[in-house]
């Protein structure tokens, strides 16, 4: 019966969302998993930054409020530091959306983008923790201050098959790996994963390499959509010109930017790897047979999950890996706890809320009985990995493709 | 300062001084909980300034989250100290306005009370915080057996899942199982309180010790009664034990839906006499009568819809719940209903294809629908709360009887000062619908709630809001009901009529509160209220 | 008084008053009065608040000891006997206080109606066992307040409605008071806060399925576990574990031929439910080992439960608890009864009735006419208080350490008290010594 309004969909002026604000019910869905949906007390909550600071206005009926005080006649509110904390420790996950939606039309994640750009425009965001990244990318195409030389140097790793260069050669096909699976040292292999199983599909592919221009999620993301729409409009030009027909990427945040940010002007179609790996595997043209014995569960990213709705695909695939023992969490899908890295979060509030947000969800993969937790998003890779990493769980993160490519 | 009269929430009162009063005890509550939990952020304390009733907006002057009773007691001190007002908030999620602080002072959002103290098979009790919504409560004590494969689970109230279980039992909600749990008041056993002056009492037989949480009254007078209904005035309830019932699995606990055989039959006597008729013979579990515009709000995706689910169901819907050890019992209680439904002559089982229909209208199977309503409990208000907002409903304890006259006031009530009832129209028009929650044990009593949707962002809406609900509350109470479930403006104006006992409240609160620091103006309890 | 209720219904008489104790003779420094109506208890409660005068009134058949050698008013409710309306449509009757349950009886049958039949009655009057939360014995199915609204006389002499009858006597019979709950405190006070002088009691349809079956068992653990089953799979209405000496006591049925232990399950319902159920009750006692009773056992017990049990005045001790703590309550009357030279099992009616749907258990030890030392049931109570067992309305020195272990509990009555009855004229020392200041 939902309504389904998606995460970041026409966003509108902030006094669109005030209307809201009067309709809430205060019924609290916001701040828990949908009750038809819960399983226990322990797996009940659903909203990071609410759950980590408690005050009503951290959670998505607390920023339709912020919403309706800043923009009463005269404002009830002005902009201050604390507003700043409330808007900017949301990691955009949409849960409140789906769970709100499940009764009403309200949009509160919206509401909560439309904050944040608004805040941008009265000069109280990005925060100054986020400057840098944006910086990086306007300069050097990506968010990790590094050379644009070295965004394919993941490609050159003895052993994997050449890689065609998109920016000279037609290809049917661009794999767009994003700067993180570019750059970081921990996710790159989820690119060589690409590249070994689109190889062993037969798949004509290419990449951008260094010509890769970063999608611009994180700057989109942090509120500032005037310089957002620099980088889109250079990167829709950038990838047009390759002429390929297909754009595939294993980032949840590259997918559900390219796919429903860029518009009209981006002429080809995007796929996430999940989607595209699934076809290959009805086509045929992958086949699974070695075992791989891991009990696994499956994180939901919020980008591919609430933003997308990509559900099945992993799932699919997961259940279709010899070996592997497949157990759900008891918050999954459209109630998907978020990793915590989202929104520019991970960045700003690291410790206090992304690592936090984490180490619930680790726990949460503990509970399922399962020994890895996967995922398909390299941001909540990173994330949970070094949460991981640093914790005491036992759980293992690795992306669904690092599975996948076991298995072939 | 007189007995009753908060010293700080009076207009006449010193800004400048307020302003260090609220500073030092913002301070002194820190020391309490730590300064992560206790603010006087005006960007949080604006969200706890309103919500989606007729209760005007008013903002604490500090928000705090304690952890524990001990936390609590230590804050209800400081408040009474410094003769600062303390409001207190679950969900949030409730009909009268109960949390907005009328007076500013504190504001004690009980968000980090949220466990699951206990659910012991034995007694069949779960002993829980403030803040755990009712789902959630569910889902663990069905987790618990009571005997063989039938499960444990609270009288769930017909609300939103991710409400309160402890505010909706405190407010005098009504379970959905009311015929046979009884109202929410019969099913506490023990409660924890931190008064007004900062003392801690446990209520019931746990106050003893070493007796545990036996599901009896007492000992002695009881003296938990007078916190239920009391919206707070007495002091802050930060734990409570209750009753759970038993949980037949599906299907051997069915709803089934009956309906006039004149669909289009809108007539509260018949459905009275239905009533009366199922409930001597004690065999349902529950009886609840709604209606196709209630079900085309739940079922309804757009505005258009709403017309053609109205016309393509029942005037009247009402659903009996039967369950039962095994088949055999089920079936026996669904063919004394059926010989019932034949004698009665005016109602029939709506048909398996027309179920199947409605159901799909829903976009649910039955067994999901049986799911959502029994054990779920309700998930929301549906189409018109949707798109409108604002849900104001009142619900009146009656005798069964008594239905068909005040229906007749309340239409007329409605055709004069709404609109129609008969008028469902698209988003811009408000509505109205009534429903009988309940009935009690043996069909004593029933509960007769009217529902009202309105846009709070349009002040035509609300004007309308504020009146009809006004002259339909003095309608009720000048028939003789009195409201059950404490909902904007019922105390106000109920409690004055009621004679000798709105003293004895009155005296109590003097009592209790000589302060008057505990949720003040939310009943009119104190001398100086206005 | 006598210018309140008439000068023949105010007596002195010490041989009068004896009547009012159980064992005490000599009695005096007492007035009894016999109000007919709600208006001269009125009367005589201003009197008494205006010149201090202590007020008694009992919810048990005697008054307690101490009162003997006190000195003030008692009310006797016997003239207050009027049935005043029968709701047979919404199933509740309005009483007076001196209504006894064979006189409302008398006037349900005739209207296919009936009122729960007490467990462990203490007194005649319908409406003191409702307000003093007695015991029924459909007490499995049926919850255990069945009072709905009350009129209480308070000491100013005003008369509080409870309830929905605070607006109107006419909508609705509801309990529960509009605002809070405070009506729920004269529940069990035994007066303290005011007089409750009438009241609204639930009644039922007689059903045409109405059965009563008894099974022998020998195991006392697997009588008393069928029991909450039965009442948790909510086939019994009535349901109860009762061994040799309180079968025999209470049916007057020989102990030979009887099982050590007995299971007791009532239903009723219409009548083919109640022939379900009764089908199901016997399915399962078969299964649990029981033995069952013969068709003339069964009709004994059929019409001895159709009457209120009553209960010998300090010959019986009962407290609720959960089924599983049974044992240890049992060891403490078995060391206790060894003691006293009796055996517990042997000389001692137990009677475990299943309360609650089967969350909770009523125990009731009935002890022998003779042979058991004054202080025994006294000291079994504190032993049992101790360990856990919970008296919902204790008395005496058990009202001692009950509300003196509760310290909070205790001082949020004597608040109430102070507030409601601040001249501390209804039944002073109830119940428990200090409850008003200076007591």
């Amino acid at each position: 019966m939902a309504t389904d309004v998606a995460p970041y969909q026409n966003i509108g002026p902030l006094e669109k969302y005030r209307n809201e604000a009067w309709k809430c019910l205060r019924c609290g869905l916001c701040r828990m998993v949908n009750p038809e949906r819960v399983k226990s007390w322990k797996w009940s909550s659903q909203c990071p930054a609410g759950s980590r600071f408690l005050f009503e206005a951290y959670y998505g009926s607390g920023k339709q409020e912020m919403v309706r005080a800043l923009t009463a006649h005269p404002p009830e509110l002005a902009l201050s530091r604390r507003l700043q904390h409330i808007i900017y420790t949301c990691t955009l996950c949409g849960a409140c959306q789906a769970t709100c939606n499940y009764v009403k039309d309200l949009e509160p994640t919206n509401a909560s983008v439309a904050l944040r750009e608004y805040a941008v425009r009265e000069g109280w965001g990005p925060l100054p923790e986020h400057e840098p990244l944006i910086k990086s990318i306007l300069n050097y195409d990506n968010p990790w201050l590094q050379p644009r030389a070295a965004r394919s140097r993941w490609a050159r790793k003895q052993g994997l098959p050449k890689v065609k260069d998109a920016a000279k050669d037609k290809v049917e096909v661009l794999y767009y790996p994003g700067c993180t699976a570019s750059y970081d040292p921990f996710i790159q292999d989820v690119a060589r994963d690409v590249v070994r199983l689109l190889g062993a599909a037969g798949v004509d592919f290419g990449i951008l390499g260094k010509e890769e221009i970063c999608c611009g999620s994180t700057i989109l993301r942090v509120g500032d959509r005037e310089r957002f729409e620099i980088v889109r409009k250079k990167n829709t030009e950038s990838l047009n010109r390759t002429g390929a027909g297909t754009i595939l990427t294993a980032c949840a945040g590259c997918y559900s930017t390219l796919k429903r940010e860029y518009g009209a002007d981006l002429q080809a179609e995007v796929f996430h790897i999940v989607e595209y790996i699934e076809r290959l595997l009805a086509e045929g043209r992958l086949a699974m047979q070695r075992e791989v014995r891991r009990k696994v569960t499956y994180h939901d990213p919020c980008h591919l999950g609430r933003y997308c709705g990509l559900y099945d695909a992993p799932r699919e695939i997961l259940g279709r890996i010899p070996g592997v023992e497949f157990r759900e969490m008891e918050r999954i899908r459209e109630w998907a706890w978020c990793c915590g890295a989202g929104g520019g979060v991970r960045t700003a509030f690291p410790e206090e809320v992304a690592t936090w947000a984490a180490r619930l969800r680790l726990e949460e993969a503990a509970d399922s009985g399962a020994d890895t937790l996967v995922t398909a998003c390299p941001f909540c890779e990173l994330n949970l990995g070094e949460a991981a990493r640093g914790g005491a769980s036992g759980i293992r993160v690795v992306d669904i493709l690092a599975l996948v490519a076991e298995a072939v | 300062m007189s007995a009753g009269q908060p010293a700080i929430a009076t207009e006449l009162f010193d800004y400048e001084r307020k302003q260090r009063v609220v500073s030092e005890t913002l301070r002194r509550i820190q020391d309490v909980v730590g300064p992560d939990y206790a603010t006087a952020d005006p960007e949080i304390l604006s969200v706890y300034s309103r919500d989606f009733t007729i209760t005007p907006q008013r903002r604490p002057n500090i928000v705090v989250l304690p952890g524990s009773t001990e936390e609590v007691q230590r804050i209800v001190r400081i408040a009474h100290e410094f003769s600062m007002p303390v409001y207190v908030l679950t969900s949030g999620f409730n009909h009268a306005g109960s949390f907005i602080p009328r007076r500013g002072g504190i504001m004690a959002d009980l968000k980090r009370m949220n466990r699951i103290l206990d659910i012991d098979e034995e007694s069949m009790t779960a002993t829980f915080e403030p803040y755990v919504p009712i789902a959630v409560l569910y889902e663990e004590c069905n987790k618990r057996c009571a005997v063989r494969d039938i499960m444990l689970r609270p009288a769930n109230p017909i609300t939103y899942g991710s409400a309160c279980m402890m505010s909706n039992v405190l407010s005098g909600g009504v379970a959905f199982m009311a015929l046979k749990s009884g109202s929410h008041a019969e099913n506490v056993v023990s409660m924890t309180w931190v008064t007004p002056q900062g003392e801690i009492l446990v209520t019931g037989p746990p106050a003893v010790p070493n007796v545990g949480p036996v599901p009896v009254l007492g000992p002695g007078p009881d003296v938990g009664g007078m916190f239920l209904g009391a919206e707070g005035n007495f002091g802050i309830c930060t734990r409570m034990t209750i009753r759970l019932f038993t949980e037949n699995p599906w299907p051997r606990e069915k709803i089934f839906l009956i309906h006039p055989v004149d669909e289009k039959e809108d007539r509260p006597e018949e459905v009275a006499s239905l009533f009366y008729d199922i409930t001597r013979d004690n065999y349902a579990q529950s009886l609840y009568k709604g209606s196709n515009r209630h079900s085309a709000q739940i079922a309804a995706t757009s505005a258009e819809d709403v017309e053609a689910i109205i016309e393509s169901l029942p005037t009247t819907i009402v659903y009996c719940v039967l369950a039962g050890l095994d088949a055999e019992e089920l079936a026996i209680k669904k063919r004394h209903l059926d010989e019932q439904l034949d004698a009665h002559g005016r109602f029939v089982e709506m048909p398996e294809e027309a179920k199947t229909l409605f159901f799909e209208t829903l976009g649910k199977t039955e067994e999901e629908v049986n799911r959502l309503l029994l054990k779920r409990c309700y998930t929301g208000p549906g189409r018109v709360g949707r798109w409108k907002g604002s849900f104001q409903w009142m619900a009146y304890v009656v005798k069964l009887e008594k239905i068909a006259q005040l229906e007749e006031r309340y239409k007329a009530i409605v055709h004069r000062y709404w609109i129609s009832p008969d008028y469902y129209g698209p988003s811009s028009a408000t509505t109205t619908d009534t429903a009988l929650q309940g009935p009690y044990q043996y069909g004593r009593t029933v509960m007769l709630e009217y529902d009202f949707y309105y846009d709070q962002g349009n002040p035509e809406e609300v004007k309308r809001a504020a009146l009809v609900y006004e002259k339909l509350h003095r309608m009720m109470l000048e028939s003789g009901a009195v409201n059950c479930k404490v909902v904007s403006r019922s105390l106000e104006l109920q409690m004055p009529r009621l004679g000798t006992y709105y003293e004895l409240c009155k005296k109590l609160k003097k009592v209790m509160d000589p302060q008057g620091i505990m949720s003040p103006d939310t009943m009119p309890l104190m001398d100086d209220y206005v | 008084m006598a210018a309140v209720v008439g000068p023949e219904n105010v007596k002195d008489d010490p041989g009068f008053l004896s009547a009012y104790f159980l064992g005490q003779q000599g009695v005096s420094g007492l007035v009894v009065v016999l109000p007919a109506a709600v208006e001269e208890v009125q009367g005589v409660v201003r009197n008494c608040a205006s010149d201090r005068i202590p007020l008694f009134t009992t919810y048990d058949t005697y008054l307690p000891d101490e009162a003997a050698s006190a000195s003030g008013v008692v009310i006797d409710f016997c003239r207050m006997n009027a049935i005043e309306r029968i709701d047979a449509k919404n199933l509740c009757v309005h009483i007076q206080r001196g209504v006894t349950f064979e006189q409302l009886e008398e006037a349900l049958r005739p209207q296919g109606l009936a009122a729960l039949y007490p467990a462990a009655a203490t007194t005649r009057s319908v409406l003191c066992h409702a307000v003093s939360r007695g015991i029924n014995q459909a007490a499995a199915r049926y919850p255990e307040v069945q009072v709905a609204n009350m009129q209480v006389v308070l000491q100013d002499g005003s008369v509080h409605r409870t309830g929905s009858h605070a607006n109107s006597e006419e909508m609705a019979d509801w309990k529960e008071d509009g605002g809070p709950n405070i009506s729920k405190w004269y529940l069990g006070a035994d007066d303290v806060f005011g007089i409750v002088v009438c009241g609204s009691v639930w009644v039922y349809p007689r059903f045409e399925g109405r059965y009563f079956e008894a099974f022998g068992f020998e195991d006392r653990q697997a009588v008393v576990a069928l029991a909450k089953d039965l009442a948790r799979m909510e086939l019994a209405a009535q349901c109860l574990a009762m061994n040799r000496e309180a079968m025999a006591a209470r049916f007057g049925v020989q102990r030979e031929g009887l099982s050590a232990w007995t299971l007791l399950a009532g239903t009723e319902g219409f009548r083919e439910l109640a022939a379900y159920h009764r089908k199901k009750i016997v399915e399962f006692a078969a299964g649990a080992g029981g033995r069952r009773m013969g068709p003339e056992l069964a009709d004994r017990i059929a019409s001895g439960m159709s009457v209120p049990w009553y209960v010998r005045p300090k010959h019986s001790v009962g407290f609720y608890t959960l089924f599983g703590r049974i044992p240890r309550f049992e060891a403490i009357l078995e060391a206790a009864a060894r003691r006293n030279g009796l055996s517990a099992g042997a000389d001692i009616g137990m009677t475990y009735l299943a309360y609650g749907l089967g969350r909770a258990v009523s125990c009731r030890y009935d002890l022998p006419e003779e042979g058991m030392p004054g202080s025994f049931v006294a000291e079994l109570e504190r032993e049992l208080a101790l360990a856990g067992a919970f008296f919902d309305r204790p008395r005496g020195a058990l009202a001692e350490q009950v509300y003196g272990s509760a310290p909070a509990y205790a001082a949020q009555i004597k608040k109430i008290k102070a507030m409601m009855d601040p001249r501390g004229i209804f039944n002073p020392g109830r119940p428990f010594k200090g409850i008003c200041d200076g007591d």
